[in-house]
């Protein structure tokens, strides 16, 4: 029989980590039981909901987050756009990069388990996941519903944020 | 809202094909057990080490209203952990040097996510992953013969990979960078903010200690690749503004894509 291998996984949203914001009681943990491949689309039955556009702070640009959910529970969050000003962004189009990501996405034949990269917490990414949420919650996803049910889960409690 | 932090963890596998079985279910309620437990510990790591709670005993601890004997040993176990780092990276990584006072932070995420981590295994989970907003901590393989892969960011565009690392077993994956949000990574021999490169990833055996060169290689500007090519099972490489891409020699992930 074809299954997945990875069967169980769990997002604990809204820890702080020591990361510079004080974390909310509610902090909630979602244990994932339903079957999926992790990371991307391919779920059945999967939606993917896009959260508002936010304005991070000091005009460095915009972004947009996306949460994809399956079987009433988050598969994966990651960015819908995010678009940064600043003159690096010419800069990068003319260097080595786009020959790595083409390398990659030929040896790019399976699943993604993870995605590294700086940690996601500006207050503008917190507030577009929150309003993804929120339409997750307004549809049909009941469990999703329950295991974010804290709607200010996600905001920042003021502080700074430090890495 | 600090940060995400997920698990992908591997089922057991069953002895044959067919309707779950009541050991499946044993070993899931395990797991799920074993996942209750390990957000628990994060929560309690950041209790202990935020330094954004005043009360924290990582917080009095930098206004020096405690000894370190008065805080969790957890405390003096992380700050030995820095100095070893500290040590290893010429003071590029120096949780004493922080305009604020102690601040391990840069240590403190990645080795929070392998305590948590350690639930799980602990818990008989065949193979399991932890994100933690982006610094990546496994064991294991996903399915047989299979590893697990991880995508780096592109350190410009949220949905575009850079390279993509295979974890053959343990292992760690960590990025520092400016890009999410803005310059906030200091140089302790300046005390400013480091500029210079868009982010350093540092792939290695242990999440804390990458989550640390991480950030000393950012904050180093590169410098640090020299260095870390030469400790034994890490490697490392930076993106600097103009788009070039440095790695120390026999990355993993260099490899597969000369192939």
């Amino acid at each position: 029989m074809n299954r997945s291998p990875v069967v169980i996984a769990a997002t604990v949203a809204g820890l702080a980590l020591a990361l510079g914001f004080r974390p909310q009681a509610a902090t909630t943990t979602t244990a994932n039981t339903a079957a999926l491949t992790t990371g991307n689309a391919n779920v059945s039955g999967a939606q993917t909901v896009v959260g508002s556009d936010q304005a991070l702070a000091g005009g460095l640009g915009d972004i947009q987050v996306k949460v994809t959910a399956a079987n009433g529970r988050i598969v994966s969050v990651g960015m819908a756009k995010m678009n940064l000003h600043g003159p690096q962004s010419q800069q990068i189009s003319s260097s080595v990069i786009p020959q790595l990501e083409q390398q990659t996405m030929a040896a790019n034949g399976g699943p993604i388990h993870g995605v590294s990269g700086a940690t996601y917490t500006s207050k503008a990414y917190a507030t577009s996941l929150q309003a993804a949420l929120s339409q997750l919650k307004g549809g049909s996803n009941a469990a999703l519903a329950t295991g974010n049910g804290n709607g200010s889960v996600l905001q920042p409690q003021g502080g700074g944020e430090s890495d | 809202m600090g940060t995400v932090v997920s698990f992908s963890l591997r089922e057991a596998e069953r002895a044959t094909d067919g309707a779950p079985s009541g050991s499946d279910a044993a070993a899931r309620v395990a797991a799920e057990a074993a996942l209750e437990r390990a957000a628990a510990k994060l929560r309690w790591v950041d209790d202990v080490f935020s330094t954004w709670k005043p009360q924290s005993p990582v917080s009095r601890l930098r206004r020096g209203e405690i000894e370190l004997d008065a805080a969790p040993p957890e405390v003096a176990e992380v700050l030995e952990l820095c100095r070893r780092v500290k040590d290893a990276t010429d003071g590029w990584f120096d949780p004493w040097s922080m305009p604020g006072g102690l601040d391990p932070t840069g240590l403190v995420k990645g080795w929070a996510a392998e305590q948590a981590l350690d639930e799980i295994k602990k818990a008989g989970v065949p193979a399991a992953l932890i994100n933690a907003g982006g610094d990546i901590a496994a064991y294991g393989r996903p399915a047989p013969g299979q590893p697990w892969r991880i995508g780096i960011r592109h350190p410009l565009a949220e949905d575009r990979l850079l390279l993509m690392v295979e974890l053959d077993g343990p292992g760690a994956i960590a990025t520092s960078g400016t890009y999410e949000r803005g310059e906030h990574l200091i140089d302790p021999h300046t005390g400013a903010p480091a500029r210079g490169l868009l982010s350093a990833t540092v792939v290695g055996l242990d999440l804390a200690f990458a989550d640390a060169l991480a950030t000393a290689l950012f904050v180093s500007g590169g410098a640090l690749l020299e260095r870390i090519s030469r400790l034994a099972g890490y490697h490392g490489f930076t993106v600097s503004g103009d788009g070039i891409v440095r790695a120390t020699r026999g990355l993993p992930v260099a490899l597969k894509l000369a192939a």
